[in-house]
C-alpha cells in the first residue's frame, strides 16, 4: 500500500519542518475558502475563517488519525470554524430573506452563463448554511456522501436527505427569483 | 400542481443521481410514462441539476493567503478562540474598578465590624445516632472566626491575579507577537 503524499508532508511537518505546510495550504485553500464563503457569504470573513481553520489544523496535525482523507478532516475544521464565525457575526449578518430580487432577461429572454451563476448564487444564499455547504460539496463532485456527512458532522443518510431537500428548496427559490417559466430556459 | 409524495420525490433524486436499482428504475419509468405531474417534477429537477452543475470553485482566496497562514502559524490559539484586545481592556478596566472600590471600602473600615463564626459542632439529632453506640460522646471542634475584612482582602488579591492574567493574554502577548512579526 502506498503512503499518500499528504501523509509524507504531515510527517515532515511533525518532524520539525513547518515550512512544508505551505504545500498543503496551497492545495486546499480554494476548497477551504469556498466552504467558508458558502457559510459566511462574506469574502473577508470567509478568508479569515479559512485562515484560522488552517492554523487550527496545523496545531492539531498530530491528532489527525489518517483513517480518513486529510481533506475531509481539514474541511470539517473549516466547516466548524466558519459556523462559529457565523454565530458570532449573526447580529451583524444582513439577511437577504426580504431582498427583492428581480429577474431581468435580455432581449431574447435567455440567460447568459454568468447570469445563471449570479441567480444560482442568489438562490443559494437563501438556503441555510448547512444546505449550501452540502449542495456545494455534492456538486463539486469531489466527495462521497459519507465524506460530505463527515465534513458537515451528519450521518450519511441525513446528509443525503439534506441534499435532496436542499435541491427542492433551491428549485423553489430559483422559481421565485426567475418566475416560473424562466427555470426551464 | 398536485403535491408529490416525499418518497417519490426522493426516488426522483436517486433516479437523477443514477443510484436507483434496476427494478425501482423500471417501476419509476413506467410511473413517469402516465403520471404527468411526476414527469413535470422530474423535468423541473433536471433543470435544477443543470443549474447546479454550474457550481465551481470560483471562490478563490486572496493571493497572499498562504503567506498569511504561514505568518500566523505561531499565533495559536487563533483569533476566534482568544480574548480580543478590546474585550480584554474592558474586562481589565472592570476588574480594576472593582478592586479600587473594594480597597477604598476596606481602608475606610466598612468591613471592620463584619464578623462571623462557623460552628463545626452541629449536634446530630438523636434518631441519627445508632443505638449500637450508646456511649457516643461528640468531640468538640473549635469554631472558625471569619472577618469581613479578611474575606474582601482575599477577593481583592484574587482579582489582582485575574487582572494580571487578562493583561498578559489580551494585551501584552499579542503586542509582543506583533512586534516580533514586524521585526521579521
Amino acid at each position: 500500500m502506498t503512503i499518500p503524499a499528504e501523509h509524507i508532508i504531515i510527517d515532515r511537518i511533525l518532524a520539525g519542518e513547518p515550512s512544508v505546510y505551505a504545500e498543503l495550504v496551497n492545495k486546499h485553500k480554494s476548497y477551504a475558502f469556498t466552504i467558508a464563503n458558502k457559510i459566511l457569504q462574506n469574502r473577508a470573513e470567509a478568508e479569515e475563517a479559512a485562515q484560522d481553520a488552517f492554523i487550527k489544523a496545523y496545531h492539531h496535525l498530530s491528532s489527525f488519525n489518517r483513517e480518513a482523507k486529510f481533506s475531509t478532516w481539514l474541511y470539517r475544521i473549516v466547516f466548524n470554524t466558519a459556523i462559529s464565525y457565523k454565530r458570532k457575526s449573526r447580529h451583524t449578518f444582513q439577511s437577504i430573506e426580504n431582498t427583492v430580487l428581480e429577474y431581468a432577461p435580455d432581449g431574447e429572454g435567455t440567460l447568459e452563463r454568468t447570469d445563471k451563476r449570479k441567480y444560482l448564487a442568489l438562490a443559494m444564499a437563501r438556503l441555510n448554511e448547512a444546505d449550501r455547504t452540502a449542495l456545494t460539496l455534492f456538486y463539486l463532485d469531489e466527495f462521497s456522501l459519507e465524506e460530505i456527512a463527515e465534513i458537515t458532522g451528519m450521518q450519511a443518510n441525513t446528509a443525503k436527505v439534506r441534499i435532496h431537500r436542499a435541491r427542492l428548496r433551491l428549485a423553489d427559490e430559483l422559481k421565485l427569483i426567475l418566475k416560473q417559466e424562466a427555470l426551464t430556459l | 400542481m398536485k403535491k408529490i409524495p416525499q418518497a417519490q420525490e426522493e426516488m426522483l433524486f436517486d433516479y437523477l443521481d443514477g443510484t436507483l436499482n434496476a427494478a425501482d428504475k423500471q417501476r419509476l419509468e413506467t410511473e413517469l410514462s402516465h403520471n404527468r405531474e411526476l414527469k413535470a417534477r422530474l423535468d423541473e429537477l433536471q433543470n435544477v441539476e443543470l443549474w447546479l452543475s454550474k457550481i465551481s470553485l470560483e471562490d478563490t482566496p486572496s493571493r497572499n493567503f498562504t503567506q498569511q497562514v504561514m505568518g500566523k502559524l505561531d499565533q495559536y490559539p487563533a483569533r476566534s478562540s482568544t480574548l480580543t484586545s478590546r474585550n480584554g481592556i474592558f474586562l481589565l478596566v472592570g476588574i480594576l474598578v472593582a478592586v479600587g472600590l473594594a480597597t477604598i471600602l476596606v481602608s475606610s473600615g466598612v468591613f471592620d465590624g463584619v464578623q462571623t463564626t462557623i460552628n463545626l459542632n452541629q449536634e446530630l439529632p438523636q434518631k441519627y445516632i445508632p443505638k449500637s453506640l450508646p456511649q457516643y460522646v461528640p468531640k468538640s471542634l473549635p469554631p472558625i472566626a471569619l472577618s469581613g475584612k479578611l474575606i474582601v482582602n482575599i477577593v481583592i488579591l484574587l482579582n489582582l491575579g485575574l487582572a494580571w492574567l487578562v493583561l498578559d493574554r489580551a494585551i501584552l502577548r499579542p503586542l509582543f507577537q506583533r512586534r516580533m512579526h514586524a521585526g521579521h
